[in-house]
């Protein structure tokens, strides 16, 4: 049985900021949904942790926020990638990239290959 | 880059006061809001949906939390409010609070007041640059640690290569008149390189010339102010240099003002006046009465160096070994006083001079140390019972603290409340600590103050024992509050929510409270019975003197206007008059002071019966008028004590026992002649004297010290004698003060009055290093027991509360109440055992710490130990009483139906 896996809080980060370069300006609800579909509800987030990492962002300057109208015409806050945030995005993409290559070089290495 | 931009962020928000709950509200209300209008699509009912997106959202409580942590600086922002909830709380069981800081006062208030002594007495460095360079030569004997004299000074001058210099400093009191006043002075003769290597930058002047007082170099009339004396005595007047002084008659020109703070080589030394050293020569030059400051056997001086650059101590104890040899054969080419006789096992060395030389630090190091020893001991008795009263808290708030665990707060949360309402309580505790041990030091000053001499020690409330009381109480507080908010932090909600009210774990808690305190309580007692035992030796020991309430006084008529050939019988005409004075019992006159520490030897040697020739160059020659032996107390064994008839014809003289049985072994001694000098030279007919007397043997220069052989003779037969001490023996001390006083002032008017002291005093003052051990260790003692005993009794009071239901079930199923009392006395009997077994251990250990300080007594001794153990249980047996009373006075019906 697959079980649903916590989500780090760098990593969902990560994931927030992909999901706004990706679909533009979003609201809480709509960030979650997202991560929730493309994980393919592998991974559970427990939705209202997302606002404390929203919150961080904002103050590290790579997104920003502000009231505007929902989908049914309701007050909510949009999020919006900032430039600070999409270079922050390039940077940890290429880490996350290098750090996934070197795994994958690991798993697939035969015995033959440590001699 | 990130991390300051989210810094700032912080700040910004934490200044000023910026909240974003309610957006943060907004926007969890407008997320349920959009997934419960998507799981309703999805089919579930309203209800059901509004259900499962509240899940899906999480504890709301925690996201807030973590929002505001995010958004402030949390660790400050929750500083202040558990520093609120903490007084709130405090406020609201001051029992509680009061106990605890109480306890933390007492402990606090006890280092602080012992470590303030040990800083200023032991630790406190001399207010001179580097003072870590300055190096103390010293001549020693094992504890006696005597002064140094002037060849030997020359020659370690001369000799040494690790100093860069070297100075000589003897303390002395002068007569200073000034504008027509006369004031005795507190003052120091020094080598003018005593400027020099204490790099003393003078306030005002240039002070003295590097060579200023050394021998051979013609003396030069100058004088220099101590800044404290300039300051109050001339106002600071800014042109007092140039101007004269007269001290002791002698025209001196005050060439400047020393550095404002220094006033001596030791924190009991405050000086006036700076001398050259050579004045000594111009006040006592060397003659028949006065061997003079250049004879190699006085020793008397303080005599320190400042090591090169590059220079340590070790390398300077290395230099001293290899040029011992030849200063001693430089400074006394005779060897007669370096190489036998008294001082020939004093060896010359060197050691640290940062704290210069003080006789208080010889004195108490030791019994400080010992002390400080004991003060962690106390204070972790302290803390233990500030655990026990904070853990007994805790259990009872565990409710609370489940509660608080349910509804969000993180086990971190947790530990900083209960640590911050240690805090508090460490912080209170400090400042009753700070107060109570500022004016316990005082105490203990005024009890090791020498009543005579008036070196009053200055304690000095320096931020090293801020510091040092600051880090006791608050690491006692939160070595204390670490267990309680440990268990705090642990509750466990499904568990602790259902618990009543009582709380548990108190017995588990004695398991190991219990012996620490047991262990702790008995070593501090053990030692200050240990104390209590040496000073009670002391004390009751034949000490040669019973002396009741005699009053004595000492005389100096330098200024009174006799003549010294004079002074003697002045003197003897003021015995008469004291002797006929009503309600004098006994009067008497003396040449050196019992129990001052003063001596004298002489040498002296006898022929017994057989001819037989014994020397003895250690004889303590006493001279004595008026009825001495009776004021003194001191007993004649054989013959008689001294009359008026002694005062002329041929000379009579008393020994001591011990004098007697060396010079006369095996028979008597009355009768026999004993004579002055080493014995080489056949003596003259009528020379020495004849005994008349044999007196006890006295501990005359102090109770702590053998008695040595004495030779008493009458004064009127000794010429040229000056000084002398009267003794009086009346009904009161105060009367015998009065009447002194009374004669003095009429037979030498405007003289300035001798100094009274009462007989006792002398001998507390003697007696004043074990007084304060045993004082201190008395009520460290006392404060333990408390402490010891208010801890049992708090445990097993919470452990009878507790246990009520059972008890109650086991007195139902048939347990007598004895039974009761009795399987409680053998779980605590249990761990007093355990406790008793480490104490005795522990105080084994620390025996040696102690050993140097006890007579008459052992660590080990049995009378001690019962009397250690039985102390123990009867205090411990009190605190149990009531909580065994209590148990078995359980209603097992009630205890049962409770819940």
């Amino acid at each position: 049985m697959k079980t649903k896996k916590d989500v780090q809080q760098g990593t969902l980060a990560l994931m927030v900021l992909k999901t706004l370069e990706t679909l533009g300006p979003l609201h809480g609800y709509g960030i979650a949904r997202r991560i929730e579909r493309i994980s393919g509800d592998l991974l559970e987030v427990n939705q209202g942790t997302l606002y404390p990492v929203l919150l961080r962002l904002e103050q590290e300057g790579a997104v920003e926020s502000d009231w505007g109208p929902s989908e049914n015409n309701r007050r909510a806050r949009f999020y919006r990638l900032t430039r600070a945030g999409r270079k922050q995005l390039e940077a940890e993409k290429r880490e996350w990239e290098a750090t996934a290559a070197i795994i994958e070089r690991f798993f697939t290495l035969k015995a033959e290959d440590w001699a | 880059m990130r991390a300051l931009r989210r810094l700032l962020a912080k700040l910004k928000n934490f200044t000023t006061g910026r909240n974003a709950d309610a957006r943060l509200r907004e926007e969890m209300e407008e997320h349920v809001a959009m997934q419960t209008e998507e799981n309703l699509r999805a089919g579930m009912t309203r209800d059901e949906a509004r259900r499962q997106a509240a899940i899906k959202l999480g504890g709301a409580g925690a996201i807030r939390e973590k929002y505001h942590a995010e958004e402030g600086l949390p660790l400050i922002e929750n500083l202040g409010r558990d520093v609120r909830f903490a007084v709130r709380q405090l406020r609201r069981s001051p029992g509680y609070a009061a106990t605890a800081v109480i306890t933390l006062a007492l402990g606090i208030g006890a280092n602080t007041a012992i470590f303030l002594l040990t800083w200023s007495i032991v630790l406190k460095s001399l207010p001179v640059p580097n003072p870590s360079e300055l190096v103390r030569y010293t001549f020693r004997k094992g504890e006696s640690d005597i002064g140094l004299s002037f060849p030997q000074y020359e020659a370690i001058s001369k000799l040494q290569s690790t100093a860069s210099g070297v100075f000589a400093w003897a303390g002395s009191q002068n007569l200073v008149r000034y504008h027509g006043q006369a004031a005795k002075i507190h003052s120091a003769e020094v080598t003018g390189s005593t400027i020099s290597v204490l790099e003393l930058r003078p306030a005002l002047g240039q002070g003295f010339e590097a060579d200023a007082g050394e021998r051979g170099k013609a003396f030069r009339p100058e004088v220099m102010l101590a800044y404290n004396y300039w300051r109050t005595q001339f106002h600071s007047d800014p042109a007092i240099v140039g101007q004269s002084l007269n001290v002791d008659n002698h025209d001196l020109t005050i060439v400047g003002v020393l550095p404002r703070g220094f006033d001596g080589t030791g924190p009991d030394e405050h000086i006036d006046i700076l001398l050259p050293i050579s004045y000594e020569n111009v006040l006592h030059p060397a003659n028949d009465n006065s061997p003079g400051m250049y004879h190699p056997g006085m020793f008397w001086l303080t005599v320190m160096g400042r090591l090169r650059p590059g220079e340590s101590l070790k390398q300077a104890q290395a230099n001293i070994d290899s040029i011992r040899r030849q200063v001693n054969d430089t400074a006394d080419p005779t060897h007669v006083y370096l190489d036998g006789g008294l001082f020939g096992k004093y060896e010359l060395g060197v050691e640290a001079g940062y704290a210069g030389r003080s006789w208080l630090r010889w004195k108490y190091e030791k019994p400080l140390v010992a002390l400080e020893a004991l003060c962690g001991l106390m204070m972790l008795l302290c803390a233990l019972n500030v655990a026990l009263l904070i853990v007994s808290r805790v259990s009872a708030r565990l409710h609370e603290f489940a509660m608080r665990n349910a509804l969000g707060a993180s086990r971190g949360r947790l530990v900083a409340q209960v640590l911050t309402e240690t805090l508090m309580l460490g912080l209170c505790g400090l400042a009753g600590g700070a107060l109570l041990g500022w004016e316990l030091a005082h105490a203990l000053v005024s009890m090791i103050t020498d009543p005579v001499s008036n070196s009053i020690l200055r304690l000095d409330a320096g931020l090293a024992v801020f510091g040092f009381s600051a880090a006791v109480s608050l690491g006692t507080a939160l070595a204390a509050g670490m267990w309680p908010a440990w268990r705090a932090s642990r509750t466990a909600p499904a568990r602790d929510l259902k618990l009543s009210a009582s709380g548990s774990g108190s017995h588990r808690l004695g398991r190991w409270i219990i012996p620490a305190q047991v262990a702790l309580g008995l070593v501090l007692l053990n030692a200050a019975l240990l104390m209590a035992g040496t000073l009670r030796a002391y004390m009751r020991q034949n000490s040669g003197f019973n002396a009741g309430n005699a009053v004595l006084g000492e005389m100096d008529l330098t200024d009174s206007g006799v003549a010294v050939k004079e002074e003697a019988a002045k003197s003897l005409e003021y015995l008469r008059q004291v002797q006929a004075a009503p309600g004098v019992q006994a009067a008497a006159l003396m040449t050196m002071v019992p129990i001052s520490g003063s001596f004298g030897t002489n040498d002296m040697f006898a022929y017994d019966a057989k001819g037989n020739l014994h020397v003895n160059k250690q004889m303590w020659p006493e001279d004595v008028a008026g009825d001495y032996f009776t004021v003194l107390g001191t007993r004649i064994l054989q013959g008689r004590a001294f009359t008026a008839a002694d005062a002329s014809g041929d000379r009579n003289c008393i020994l001591s026992a011990a004098a007697a049985a060396e010079f006369f072994p095996g028979g008597s001694a009355i009768g026999r002649r004993v004579y002055f000098g080493d014995g080489k030279d056949k003596p003259k007919e009528h020379s020495g004297c004849q005994v008349v007397g044999v007196a006890e043997d006295a501990r005359f220069a102090s109770l702590l010290e053998p008695a040595p052989e004495m030779v008493y003779m009458p004064l009127e037969q000794i010429p040229g004698l000056s000084y002398f001490t009267i003794a009086v023996k009346t009904a009161n001390t105060n009367f015998g003060a009065d009447t002194l006083r009374n004669i003095y002032r009429r037979e030498f008017p405007g003289a300035p009055l001798p100094r009274i002291e009462r007989f006792s005093d002398a001998i507390n003052y003697d007696l004043s290093r074990q007084r304060l051990l045993s004082s201190v260790s008395g009520g460290f003692a006392l404060l333990a027991l408390t402490l010891v005993a208010t801890g049992l009794y708090g445990i097993l009071g919470r452990t009878v509360t507790e246990q009520r239901r059972e008890i109650g079930i086991r007195m139902a199923l048939g347990a007598e109440r004895k039974q009761i009392v009795i399987a409680l006395l053998a779980s605590v009997g249990l761990r007093v055992a355990v406790g008793v077994v480490f104490g005795v251990a522990l105080a084994a250990a620390a025996s040696s710490l102690i050993r140097s300080l006890l007579y008459g007594v052992t660590p080990g001794n049995p009378w001690v130990a019962l009397a250690t153990l039985s102390l123990l249980v009867a205090v411990l047996s009190l605190a149990f009483v009531f909580p065994a009373g209590r148990a078995a006075s359980v209603n097992p019906m009630e205890a049962i139906r409770e819940e």
